[in-house]
């Protein structure tokens, strides 16, 4: 986004679906992401949304379609075509997962800077000054105050485990950030704030995200292009304000219609 | 209308080809027509003013030519740097790239996200375009100053503003980028006569560096400081051999139903 140009695919999706025992949670999704872009992707409780992202983000095997992503070097892999040791991998180095529940993304049990070096360290990293450099780093970045840094987890506020979380996310580079409810749970004042912090990272660090809500504000704000769900399947994309101002599909106008308005 | 794509003049920006608007909502099983098989051309350098009684569609054209309503019928074509884009046909990704480099939309209303500083609001869309920070940031300056915000606001949200300084803000971005196709929709509206003045200067100027706008304005005698040529949305049937219909007396489903940020 900072060239100007959005880059290339990143993150191709064929035809996913997800059967649990008679629920077909995802159904013949197809989606694509390109560098410097957000997807948004709507649609209510249970439409299949946070199952979608699990599937992107090499945690839930579906049981049907491709998962495509491109590595750095510029090869592409089907993350569930591969072995497990190199899914592993890949998602670890590659692709950021920004869970709703923060006691899914976080270890509670070590401190917000070790959160947040843990996944480098689980990469080989041992240099602890240069660690503890990066620590402190990404704590400003996140606007979490340093006295914080050798806390727990547990004593953070939810707007603050949000944060932690999407820097130990974001600590190895990834090529996407997957987000599921980023501003779940949080004050209208801790949302706005996160909000525009997300909009600079998305700037600043040239990756492509996707952004799960069913808060149609927050999509528009964060994506350009929005993705709409029901009972599994896409029924409508395009552009944010297209859809939103002059959606065509009737469930989305049904969404779209029962959204409070300030 | 035959399926031929003529491309576009060197020196026009916009063409709009038997365009049509009907919207449709789903529950109620209705259909309204808004605009009917609408043609027109925008040369670099002019200024149209979309002209006609409240309800004939002038902003649901302005908005069909951003892709904000999306056009089922007609073309709708658009001259960047890498050739002709056909707003109707194009995908998310080419609309998103077009409102980068090429269509800047104006309209009187600043929807900005909270905690975002005017002079941030401003830089944005230079940098989404691509243009070096330093120059970014020297743009956005002079724009503010330009259109009469005192330095001393520049780090403050605009949420913060009154209703003036707000419209001159959502000016200075609109025109920071220096989009070759401006959309504005009633930019000077409640502005009082000086401000009004530092906006239409900002228009000749864009108009001198060849960039083509069109324009809706609530009152004809500012129109008539910058307009080239009025374009009356009843009358293009008659002059465009094609028709304007005016069923709509409200305004169309959906829209601004969310007051959410749009940039």
């Amino acid at each position: 986004m900072t060239n100007g140009r959005l880059g290339s695919v990143v993150l191709e999706a064929r035809g996913v679906s997800m059967q649990f025992a008679g629920l077909r949670a995802c159904d013949d999704v197809t989606l694509s992401i390109r560098t410097g872009e957000v997807l948004g992707i709507v649609g209510e409780s249970g439409s299949g949304k946070s199952t979608l992202l699990r599937c992107l983000g090499g945690i839930l095997q579906p049981t049907a379609g491709t998962v495509h992503l491109r590595l750095a070097e510029g090869a592409h892999r089907d993350l569930w075509a591969v072995d497990e040791a190199t899914r592993v991998q890949i998602t670890r180095t590659s692709i950021g997962l920004v869970h709703q529940n923060p006691r899914d993304g976080l270890m509670m049990d070590i401190t917000a800077g070790g959160n947040i070096v843990e996944p480098l360290m689980a990469a080989g990293a041992r240099n602890y000054a240069a660690l503890r450099a990066t620590a402190v780093d990404w704590m400003r970045r996140m606007e979490l105050s340093l006295d914080h840094i050798d806390r727990f987890p547990a004593d953070f506020s939810g707007g603050m485990q949000k944060r932690l979380q999407i820097a130990r996310c974001l600590v190895t580079g990834p090529r996407i950030l997957l987000m599921d409810e980023p501003t779940g749970g949080l004050d209208v004042s801790v949302q706005a704030r996160l909000l525009d912090l997300l909009r600079h990272l998305v700037k600043e660090l040239a990756m492509a995200v996707i952004v799960v809500t069913h808060d149609l504000a927050v999509a528009r704000m964060l994506a350009e292009r929005l993705l709409v769900m029901r009972a599994g399947q896409v029924v409508e994309a395009g552009l944010a304000d297209q859809l939103l101002e002059d959606p065509q599909h009737q469930y989305t106008q049904m969404l779209v219609s029962a959204a409070l308005r300030l | 209308m035959d399926g031929r794509r003529v491309p576009l003049d060197p020196d026009e920006v916009l063409r709009l080809r038997n365009v049509s608007k009907t919207f449709t909502l789903h529950e109620r099983d209705v259909s309204r027509s808004v605009l009917a098989d609408i043609s027109l051309s925008v040369r670099a350098g002019e200024c149209i003013h979309l002209d006609g009684p409240s309800g004939v569609g002038k902003s649901t054209l302005m908005r069909m030519i951003y892709g904000t309503y999306k056009t089922l019928t007609g073309e709708i074509l658009v001259r960047t740097e890498n050739g002709d884009v056909d707003v109707v046909t194009a995908d998310p990704w080419t609309l998103i790239e077009l409102r980068r480099s090429t269509v800047g939309y104006v309209s009187q209303f600043l929807r900005v996200l909270p905690r975002v500083s005017a002079f941030d609001v401003v830089l944005y869309p230079l940098l989404v375009r691509g243009i070096d920070r330093d120059k970014a940031r020297a743009t956005a300056a002079s724009m503010l100053s330009r259109l009469g915000i005192a330095e001393r606001l520049w780090d403050l949200s605009p949420l913060t503003f009154s209703g003036g300084e707000q419209q001159r803000v959502n000016i200075a971005r609109g025109f920071a980028a220096d989009h070759k196709l401006l959309l504005l929709d009633e930019p000077t509206a409640s502005l009082d006569a000086a401000n009004r003045n530092l906006v239409l200067e900002v228009i000749r100027d864009a108009l001198r560096r060849g960039a083509a706008v069109v324009a809706i304005f609530h009152d004809r005698d500012v129109a008539d400081q910058v307009v080239t040529r009025q374009v009356s949305l009843e009358s293009v049937s008659v002059e465009n051999v094609s028709t304007a219909s005016a069923a709509l007396a409200n305004s169309p489903p959906a829209a601004e139903s969310l007051a959410a940020a749009s940039y």
